[in-house]
């Protein structure tokens, strides 16, 4: 026995550790016995051998570990996010023939849904509706006046009166916002039947007050385009004239007029 | 398996290459990101920011073009301060922070980003809260979505702007970062007014964002990564 | 020695030595104040967790229940319920019957135990403090490590203690043998102390730049589960199995095999919470495969466990500890392959940043973690206090009210949480999202609902758990007249 354990049992003369020589005295021991006694042993282990079918099976898993990790780590780069591609970073594509009524969809699920809802009724008295709603089917540039500066106080559409806020989306590109337009414009479900929106005309209408950062009032675009009618024709397309020089050609004359009564 | 030096040595090699590989590799990978210009600049003879990009398949080292804004830009003042408001409700258990690349979910389609959100984009967060619920949707752009009134009728009380219905929102209401009062007799009701719609306190009263609220909200009109980087342009 | 002839003819001329029985009454005596203290403790904050819990469950649908307190707000219940289940009931439990296993496994006189009961009480005191700095709002944004700077150098010190302790005790270890829970227990105290003071100093006092914190915070978060709770479950598991069957465990293979992929494989594995997210492409396949390998231990551990079970199963159902160490263990299987499964990009797809995540959290922490603790508590407490438990019926409402608690809750967050993801990425034919969000809002409040009715459930077993500890505690010793143990049902041999 060793110096260690005759410190732990003293065995008081004996040559093995007694009860007696433990801190238990009789009625301890009693204690002990009842419950220690019934107790099983202390847990042993077994050496049965691991199954074969396991080592195989995690074979398996290692190899398929091994081919994931050379396959979608990008040669562990920094800068490589999406494990599916080869290194290097997705390149945008260049310009291509969009559907301008599903981009319109898309583009308006992505940002306008929070307000005017999914089905562009809005909310009573708190977000205006643009299903058949008197300004969607009125002028196109208010409309894109609005998309990119915003709006804010009291306006009056189909009639009922809104007083919220709307925010600014003019980061949105030319193409997405007359997508957005000429999705809610005439989207048949939607009842406005009106016409769609040129990327030309976003354009247009930003270069001439794209630099603009308060939001629009119904006053200020009643003030530029006049009361909410809505009824609106586009210009009749003007035909491609022939320039003779310092002659202005009829038809060019009627654009000009028909184009300021349309904005008028 | 007796020995103990052994078993402590197979105990500490584990945690230790596990924490070299998966946090002190990246870190070390990701240190000399500095903020960027959405492009890089052709003359790459004194690179900055010393990262690695890949341009057609091939790494290069970046350089900023000059003039250009660099993003990301750093919070602050009130922003600054409404950070912390949100770490104080605990508002990251229901909200993300972070974009997943366009055909990975539906982050694209819900309007939550125009491109994934990449390392870069928090460098400069002192505290990166990217989240793990979505209980709510993301607010990795938040500030381009919504005005500050809407923020402020929201938090009070979220029926007030994102019910539908009978679809309730779960967000809890934050009536504690308002106050109400009295309109004053002098002065009529405050600039800082709200007009919480249905919730609105009765006549006479007004419903003021306190201190907190504002710094709250500075903070969500920031959030935005509406940038475009050298590593990730905006998805099409 | 004794005269009692029925004691004498108990014992099998094949059990062990007397002296070693008396080695373990001595180290059961002396391990009470501590073990007590933790475990009481634990009881408490067990109690506390659970209603938090129900708090925070009942807001996730009435966001208006106790709406107009900002101590109450929805964040920092969650937060203080997370913070007193794991750090309140899961460390006190393990501080209770860690030291306990180790102590009696490696027959060493115990000594110092004094040291335990001081790291208990500042254990104890600084979580306190934490939870009500929580409340307060001086929640810090980092998830499992919200509790405030000023209580976190206590807990370290706390953890340091303890560890110590139990590495010291397995220094001077009088078995010849090393025992696999001594593996198991001996490097949970090591990894947890390093773990902690590692991500509170990357997170908290030197924030490491940009995503490198949820790096850092995801290895921790995810250890903290693999490599100290449940090490620790295991370890229990492989002593109380055996123990109470009186049979040895399968293979020694297997175990080595386990506790060696486990070790390696889950320190790994955490980054499977960032799959998708903005962090690059080889930290993620480095998470999803150390994920998937984690089947290894799964299994392993799984065959050594059922083979040391199988044909026991009468026996087993009789006795309380088995009950739910049994379930705790089967549980373990399945939160293993599910997580494995899951862990997969395509399916994570789905399933990232829904209620799923939060199934998969609690079938872990609670039918795997804390059902293996109940059942060391059965088996420990009448061992520390020299009673038995006083009500087989308090102990059944527990085990069932638990039981079915822990699945109703796990099956409705994971079924809840899947749909809600493929809601949440179901597009048409356009590319347009099908669900807006306030409908996919909408439709998971009945898996919430549900998850309401099982945390009522875990609740009443919690409380029929708690009678009876302190029912026990508080009866007198009556050594002379209760020779049984508590069974819940009636065994071939009564042992």
């Amino acid at each position: 026995m060793s110096e260690d354990q005759k410190d732990k049992y003293p065995t008081e003369g004996e040559s093995r550790p007694t009860f007696e020589g433990t801190k238990l005295d009789d009625a301890d021991l009693h204690k002990v016995h009842s419950q220690l006694m019934r107790e099983k042993e202390e847990p042993t282990e077994n050496f049965s051998p691991m199954p074969l079918l396991l080592v195989a099976i995690f074979m398996v898993l290692s190899f398929w570990a091994g081919i994931y990790l050379v396959r979608y780590s990008g040669n562990f780069g920094l800068f490589h996010y999406d494990e599916t591609l080869a290194a290097g970073p997705a390149e945008n594509t260049g310009p291509r023939e969009v559907d301008m009524m599903a981009l319109g969809k898309k583009v308006y699920a992505r940002n306008c849904v929070a307000c005017h809802q999914g089905t562009g009724l809005g909310l009573p008295s708190v977000y205006p509706p643009l299903v058949d709603s008197d300004w969607v089917k009125d002028n196109p540039e208010r409309l894109i006046k609005v998309v990119l500066a915003g709006m804010a106080g009291p306006v009056i559409v189909n009639g009922n009166e809104y007083n919220n806020a709307m925010t600014a989306f003019g980061t949105l590109k030319d193409q997405h916002i007359a997508a957005v337009l000429t999705y809610i414009r005439t989207e048949p479900t939607w009842n406005n039947n009106s016409f769609p929106v040129s990327e030309e005309l976003v354009a247009q209408v930003r270069e001439a007050y794209g630099a603009r950062a308060e939001p629009w009032s119904q006053a200020e675009l009643d003030a530029i385009h006049g009361p909410v009618t809505g009824i609106w024709e586009p210009p009749a397309a003007p035909e491609a004239p022939a320039p003779v020089e310092g002659e202005v050609p009829e038809a060019a004359e009627e654009v000009v007029e028909e184009a300021d009564a349309g904005t008028a | 398996m007796k020995s103990l030096p052994l078993l402590f040595l197979g105990i500490f090699f584990t945690l230790a290459m596990s924490w070299t590989i998966v946090v002190l590799t990246p870190h070390l990978q990701m240190s000399d990101l500095t903020p960027a210009s959405s492009d890089l600049a052709d003359d790459q003879d004194n690179p900055i920011g010393g990262a690695v990009f890949y341009v057609d398949g091939k790494p290069q080292l970046g350089k900023n073009i000059e003039g250009d804004d660099t993003f990301p830009v750093p919070l602050v003042g009130e922003a600054q301060r409404g950070k912390l408001v949100y770490e104080s409700m605990g508002c990251m258990y229901c909200h993300t922070q972070q974009v997943r690349r366009k055909g990975f979910g539906a982050d694209f389609e819900r309007g939550w980003g125009e491109r994934q959100s990449v390392p870069r984009d928090y460098i400069l967060q002192d505290r990166v809260m990217l989240g793990s619920m979505r209980t709510g949707p993301d607010l990795t752009n938040v500030g381009t979505r919504y005005t500050e009134e809407w923020h402020y009728q929201h938090l009070y009380n979220a029926q007030i702007t994102s019910r539908v219905e009978d679809k309730i929102s779960t967000m809890p209401p934050f009536p504690f970062l308002f106050e109400i009062r009295e309109v004053s007799e002098n002065f009529g009701p405050s600039p800082d007014a709200v007009d919480m719609g249905a919730y609105n306190p009765g006549p006479g009263y007004e419903v003021v964002p306190t201190q907190r609220a504002k710094d709250l909200v500075a903070y969500l009109m920031n959030l935005k990564q509406d940038y475009e980087l050298p590593e990730m342009k905006f998805s099409e | 020695m004794s005269s009692n002839p029925s004691i004498v003819e108990s014992i099998n001329p094949s059990s062990e030595p007397l002296d070693l029985r008396a080695r373990l009454g001595e180290v059961d005596h002396s391990m009470r104040n501590p073990a007590m203290l933790f475990l009481v403790s634990a009881v408490f904050w067990l109690l506390a967790g659970t209603l938090l819990a129900m708090v925070a469950s009942i807001k996730a649908t009435n966001q208006d229940f106790l709406g107009d307190s900002e101590w109450m707000t929805f964040g920092r219940i969650h937060a203080a319920h997370l913070n007193s289940m794991i750090y309140g009931w899961g460390n006190n439990i393990i501080f209770a019957v860690a030291p306990w296993i180790m102590a009696r496994l490696c027959k060493a006189r115990i000594r110092h135990t004094n040291i335990l009961i001081m790291a208990g009480i500042f254990w104890n005191v600084a979580l306190t403090i934490g939870i009500i700095g929580i409340f307060k709002g001086d929640m810090i944004g980092v998830e499992y490590l919200e509790m405030p700077q000023y209580v976190t150098p206590i807990m370290l010190i706390t953890y340091a203690l303890v560890g110590v302790w139990v590495v010291i005790a397995f220094r001077f270890r009088q078995s010849e043998h090393v025992y696999v829970s001594q593996w198991y227990i001996l490097a949970a105290f090591f990894w947890l102390p390093w773990l902690y003071t590692v991500a509170q100093i990357m997170l908290v006092y030197e924030p490491a730049t940009g995503v490198v914190q949820a790096l850092a915070n995801w290895w921790y978060q995810h250890n903290l589960m693999g490599l100290w709770l449940t090490p620790i479950a295991l370890g229990t598991a492989y002593y109380l199995i055996p123990k109470v069957l009186g049979r040895p465990i399968h293979s020694y293979y297997l175990s080595v095999v386990g506790f060696w992929s486990l070790a390696m494989f889950f320190a790994f594995s955490g980054i499977h919470s960032l799959i998708g997210g903005p962090v690059p492409a080889w930290v993620v396949s480095l998470g999803v495969v150390s994920s998937v390998m984690l089947i290894i231990p799964i299994v392993v551990t799984a065959i050594n466990l059922h083979l040391t079970v199988v044909g026991a199963h009468q026996e087993g159902w009789a006795s309380p500890t088995m009950r739910f160490v049994v379930f705790g263990a089967i549980n373990f299987t399945a939160v293993g392959v599910i997580g494995a499964m899951f862990s997969m990009r395509h399916v994570n797809e789905t399933t990232h940043f829904t209620h799923f995540t939060v199934g998969h959290a609690h079938h872990a922490l609670y039918a795997f973690f804390s059902m293996i603790m109940f059942g060391a508590v059965y088996y420990m407490m009448p061992r520390l206090l020299e009673k038995e438990w006083r009500n087989p019926f308090l102990i059944k409402a527990h085990w069932y009210m638990s039981g079915m608690g822990a699945i109703l809750m796990v099956a409705a967050l994971m079924i809840g949480g899947f749909l809600q993801g493929l809601q949440m990425n179901a597009l048409d034919a356009d590319g347009v999202p099908v669900y807006q969000f306030i409908e996919i809002v909408d439709n998971t409040k009945y898996f919430l609902w549900a998850r309401s009715m099982a945390g009522l459930m875990i609740m009443v077993g919690h409380f029929a758990f708690a009678m009876n500890v302190f029912w026990m505690i508080f009866s007198p010793a009556e050594p002379d007249k209760v020779t049984e143990p508590t069974l819940l049902a009636s065994t071939p041999d009564q042992a």
